[in-house]
């Protein structure tokens, strides 16, 4: 058994050159700014669903591609940033492998960006086949364009998988080891050697999850490419729908296990006990590893024509996949903090209320997965609901508790910042209910003009997320002053 | 009005949301009284055990339950022996081709194709509930079975994502009383 303490990095600010500190600021000062501009996107939306503000159905549809590939990648980084922060602690990792990745992912969402604002590109994130190709409103070279800028977020994210996978090997003896396997067959630990933290556990499991996902992703680009270069190019709708949610499915949940790596290192800190690797975290992973990438065939209940079989195994293993997340990483967690001396911060704060709506939104997405609901609920609002609600808040609020912790919080916050906090909590709630109740009166997603109750409810929600961006905005602001200030002092990440 | 199943899915979500929210508040509200971690350790962990066993219980019942109610043709093998009605649906980029009156109280078995992208066939009460839905998607025939229980304007809606006009893509059908409707033959575009 390890506890994982984590350890305060050496690094404060100083040093010169490319210091590992200094790439993770870098990269969270770019995925954040990256977000706040994909907020705003996403709030002119709503304002034109609402009709407060006039959008071309074309522009809608653009700007609604770019948020969701924009927010994916950039959410995807920003989880990836924060997970490698403590694995440098524990793995030998590479400063350089990190900038790549976060250089590839930047020049492909600005692939993506120049297909959609200089060319109109706008079939949606999921660009599924074959409106890519048909009845466009867009010019070719922006839809070759946004392809070839997914495949650059691809690479940027496989190298950096690849290199966790390299230092689990040799900082472990093997895979198995880094999914913790010695707990059950010790003679698999190399002498002298502790069995893997949980953060290294997560981390083994999202490389592998993750190439897979990549692995499939590029095909999926590769065929689309091939199709834009020759128009006879075969492709069946049947095969590639399952591709496309595959790895559309798998990246976006992704993010939530690179977010339980960081938990599992921040939270110790807050409560001042250590979280240990035990035989049921084992098999936690393993079972998150395996039946994770099995989700996706919930995406495709409402085809009929699919197998039987494939329909079934994909409800069976959504609901498995909730298991450890439910059981184990949560319940952990909160037993952790229960009767714990926690050091209330704007990082315990919002990692709490990120565990609440991992939960919630979990919830959510699993009515949806059950296939005598879906008839009622697929592609109503009641999706972007229960995916907004673990995405912007589960993942993002890990972010912004990484953030805050990454900066340093020795010091109480300031006793404004609760108003902060509150401001940016209204908004998200607020928010996340009008999204509820789209999808439960049945409106459709992805509407530039949907129908009633859709209006009445995308206008309330653009003043919940000015609310939200109101709160958002003075956390950030307060976080980076917090940062400017132990950049001058010396004072650096933890509590 | 919320209704059908759409109320069973909203009092699901907000109990199953509030008991998650209760269990929060309960674990941050204890952090006010802080005790040795070994004071709360074996306790939390045969609460973990119970409550994985349950939580594996439950999910293993909502399965069962589940697969007995799932929509799928070849799930209601006793559909096929109820001489439905049988109406071809294709979606287009930005309409349906399919009949615009239908008759109540039948069986239709609907098979629903596109000619060009992704289309979805979602089926709206005339209160503006959603019943229904099947994607349309090119090269391949989704078998649909539905029955209308009441007569009145239904909408059909495009429930997928599939150009510029998407959300100009519903089209209204009447729902006739059996008795005074025309026969499955005369029906238009099938």
């Amino acid at each position: 058994m390890q506890a994982i303490a984590p350890e305060p990095i050496e690094l404060h600010g100083a040093e010169a050159g490319l210091t590992p500190r200094r790439m993770v600021g870098i990269g969270l000062v770019v995925g954040l700014i990256t977000i706040y501009g994909l907020a705003m996107i996403g709030g002119t939306m709503k304002a034109a669903q609402g009709n407060l503000v006039h959008l071309a159905p074309q522009t809608f549809y653009a700007l609604l591609t770019l948020h969701g590939a924009g927010m994916i990648s950039v959410v995807v980084l920003l989880t990836a940033v924060a997970h490698w922060y403590f694995l440098r602690n524990l793995l030998k990792l590479r400063v350089e492998v990190l900038l790549f990745s976060v250089v590839a992912t930047v020049w492909g969402l600005l692939a993506a960006g120049a297909a959609v604002l200089g060319g109109g590109f706008g079939p949606g994130w999921t660009f599924l086949y074959p409106l890519p190709f048909i009845g466009t409103t867009w010019p070719a070279w922006s839809t070759g364009l946004f392809f070839i800028g997914v495949l650059f977020v691809g690479i940027g994210f496989a190298i950096f998988l690849l290199d966790i996978l390299a230092g689990v090997i040799r900082e472990y003896g093997g895979i198995l080891q880094g999914l913790a396997f010695d707990t059950f067959f010790p003679k698999l630990r190399r002498p002298g050697k502790e069995v893997a933290p949980p953060t290294v556990i997560a981390a083994t499991m999202v490389a592998l999850d993750g190439l897979l996902t990549v692995a499939a992703g590029t095909v999926l680009v590769v065929a689309l490419l091939a199709r834009w270069a020759s128009p006879t190019f075969p492709i069946d709708p049947l095969w590639i729908k399952n591709l496309t949610f595959f790895f559309g499915h798998t990246i976006a949940n992704l993010t939530i296990y690179l977010s339980a790596g960081v938990i599992y290192a921040v939270l110790p800190a807050y409560t001042g006990r250590p979280w240990n690797t035990n035989k049921i975290y084992t098999l936690s992973w393993a079972t998150s590893l395996l039946f994770v990438p099995w989700a996706w065939p919930h995406h495709l209940y409402m085809d009929f024509v699919q197998a039987p079989w494939l329909q079934l195994f994909g409800e069976a293993s959504t609901y498995i996949a909730t298991i450890p997340s439910a059981v184990v990483t949560i319940f952990g967690a909160l037993l952790l903090v229960y009767r714990s001396n926690m050091r209330w911060r704007i990082g315990s704060v919002f990692f709490m209320a990120g565990l609440l709506g991992w939960l919630v939104g979990g919830i959510a997405a699993m009515l949806d997965a059950t296939i005598p609901f879906n008839d009622v609920l697929h592609n109503t609002l009641w999706v972007p609901a229960h995916f907004h609600t673990y995405l912007l808040g589960g993942v993002f609020l890990f972010v912004i508790g990484f953030a805050s912790y990454f900066v340093g919080e020795k010091a109480p916050p300031r006793a404004i910042v609760k108003v902060w906090e509150w401001l940016f909590f209204i908004g998200l709630v607020g928010f996340l209910l009008m999204f509820y109740a789209g999808g439960i009166d049945g409106v459709p997603r992805r509407e530039a003009t949907p129908p009633t109750p859709g209006p009445q409810l995308a206008a309330i929600a653009t003043g919940f997320v000015v609310i939200l961006l109101l709160g958002m905005t003075a956390l950030l602001i307060e976080i980076w002053m917090r940062a400017r200030r132990h950049a001058i002092t010396g004072e650096g990440e933890g509590l | 009005m919320i209704a059908g199943k759409q109320l069973i899915i909203l009092v699901l979500d907000i109990a199953l949301s509030a008991i998650v929210i209760v269990a929060f508040a309960w674990v941050v509200a204890s952090t006010r009284r802080p005790t040795a971690q070994s004071a709360v350790q074996s306790g939390g962990y045969r609460l973990r055990r119970s409550w994985g066993w349950f939580y594996g219980v439950l999910l293993a019942g909502a399965f069962t339950a589940t697969i007995w109610s799932i929509p799928y043709a070849w799930a209601q093998p006793a559909q096929g022996s109820s001489d439905p009605l049988v109406v071809h649906v294709v979606a287009h980029q930005f309409s349906f081709t399919m009949p615009q009156r239908l008759p109540a109280d039948r069986l239709i078995k609907f098979v629903v194709t596109s000619s060009d992208v992704n289309h979805g066939f979602g089926i709206y009460d005339p209160q503006g509930r959603l019943l229904g839905q099947v994607q349309a998607m090119p090269d391949y025939s989704n078998v649909f079975y539905f029955t209308f229980r009441q007569p009145g304007t239904y909408t059909i809606r495009c429930m997928e994502l599939c150009g510029v006009g998407h959300s100009d893509m519903f089209q209204k059908l009447a729902i006739y009383p059996t008795q005074t409707g025309s026969s499955a033959a005369s029906l238009p575009g099938e």
